[in-house]
């Protein structure tokens, strides 16, 4: 990985504090330096707006606001985030309305590290696409 | 002439079926309602003498005089198209949401909109 990845901000999202730890080492280890975290949707979406992180990774299942709504309320201010779905939730038609609602990608839990590694690749793919003026 | 109480086209008092939506027309006992053969004279449920003036409230009839107090309802294609797409829908659920991978989501999501 490019070491102009520590210049993105990422904020995770996850209402297990676990996951949270998880998905923090596991972005860190690619090299992002700037990480953020919201144990809840509510949380996501004020962080999202003081902040403007360039990558979010969102879990779907979270108390009071989900990761559905929260997705759609992050879209309104912030249209150019790389949003990364994580869930345990394999149902195509969940899915498809996570995509409908302009998530970029979506990563299923139980799916491996590697695939995990893939995902986040392909998001920062599309970090340099959507923020060329950061370098 | 008399309406049709379906399509309602105007149709010559000697028609027993409408010529342009094709139900059939019937008198309705003034006495018990039942709805009786166009050319009856009397309703074969109570006896009441029936008149050929009680034909302007006709209701649409099912061809079939057997089922006299059943008033089959015609649909119309767009509903029957509805109704078998609500039927598909409904066993598609039964049949619980369909899973799928990382593989296949990757795939979902590589999909230009």
């Amino acid at each position: 990985m490019e070491t102009n990845v520590q210049l993105f901000s990422v904020l995770i999202a996850d209402d297990s504090n676990d996951i949270r730890m998880i998905w923090r080492k596991r972005v860190e280890k690619l090299g992002f330096k700037k990480v953020e975290v919201a144990e809840d949707g509510a949380a996501a979406v004020a962080k999202a707006r003081s902040s403007m992180p360039h990558l979010i990774i969102l879990d779907f299942i979270m108390p009071g606001v989900n990761g559905l709504e929260a997705l759609k309320q992050i879209r309104a201010f912030h249209p150019a985030a790389v949003v990364v779905v994580a869930s345990s939730i394999a149902e195509r038609g969940k899915i498809l309305q996570i995509k409908d609602a302009k998530a970029d990608l979506y990563f299923l839990k139980t799916a491996s590290q590697e695939k995990f590694f893939e995902t986040l690749t392909k998001a920062v793919a599309l970090l340099k696409q959507r923020f060329p003026d950061v370098r | 002439m008399m309406k049709c109480p379906r399509c309602s086209t105007e149709q010559d008092d000697s028609k027993r079926f409408c010529t342009n939506c094709g139900i059939g027309f019937g008198i309705i006992c003034a006495r018990c309602e039942t709805i009786n053969k166009y050319d009856d004279k009397y309703c074969g449920s109570c006896g009441f003498p029936l008149s050929q003036a009680q034909v302007k409230d006709a209701r649409p009839v099912s061809v079939s005089f057997r089922l006299r107090h059943f008033v089959a309802r015609q649909y119309s294609a767009a509903e029957i198209q509805e109704m078998l797409e609500l039927r598909r829908r409904i066993e598609a659920e039964r049949k619980g949401p369909k899973t799928i991978g990382q593989d296949d989501i990757d795939k979902l999501f590589d999909e230009t909109p």
